[in-house]
């Protein structure tokens, strides 16, 4: 079974992320290369990402003729994906573990950060939408 | 152990799919989200989805 980690954050959030001290973002970033090799050490790894900074986010909108619009305006209390880890595990439950391990990624000060993972069923295709 | 009571508002959006497109420029990721945007729905009617675009940031691959 395929699984989707998400990490998502307020641009509160990304404010705050972005005071964080050099020392503690350099642990976050060690923690985050060495999850990435658990993952791909245990043989679930899929696929990580990144994202960048909710100011470059845009809305995009089909026009009349099909033509982008981006005119959309974001409320201030979206949730914006700043993370992703695809993983291949056997239940549900052990993709919860894995979440668990992600959630306790050092945040300032080295302190677990504790940041929620929303953990999704990543479907295998059309056939899974009975199509 | 993990806390998994998942309760989430009513108002939140649930991602239910994504596309990682590798462009020149932001523009062109934008119009390639428009054509997604104009998928049909009921009726054959262009759904107009709003479809969120986001750059990549440069994040630490995994140790290999």
């Amino acid at each position: 079974m395929r699984f989707i980690l998400m990490m998502t954050g307020t641009r509160a959030n990304w404010d705050e992320y972005a005071k964080w001290s050099k020392e503690d973002l350099e642990q976050n970033v060690a923690f985050m290369r060495a999850f990435g090799k658990e993952l791909k050490d245990s043989g679930v790894f899929v696929a990580t990402e990144g994202l960048g900074w909710p100011g470059e986010a845009k809305m995009v909108r089909a026009g009349k003729n099909g033509e982008a619009i981006t005119d959309g305006v974001f409320p201030e209390s979206k949730e914006f994906l700043a993370g992703y880890w695809i993983i291949d595990v056997e239940s549900p439950e052990q993709a919860y573990k894995i979440a668990a391990r992600a959630s306790a990624a050092p945040g300032p000060g080295g302190k677990p950060g504790g940041i929620p993972i929303e953990v999704r069923q990543v479907l295998s295709g059309h056939a899974d939408l009975g199509l | 152990m993990p806390v998994t009571d998942g309760v989430f508002p009513e108002s939140k959006e649930f991602l239910l799919g994504y596309w990682i497109v590798d462009v020149a420029t932001p523009e062109r990721a934008c119009a390639i989200a428009g054509r997604i945007s104009a998928a049909p729905g009921p009726g054959g009617m262009p759904t107009n989805v709003p479809i969120e675009v986001r750059g990549f940031a440069s994040y630490p691959e995994p140790e290999s």
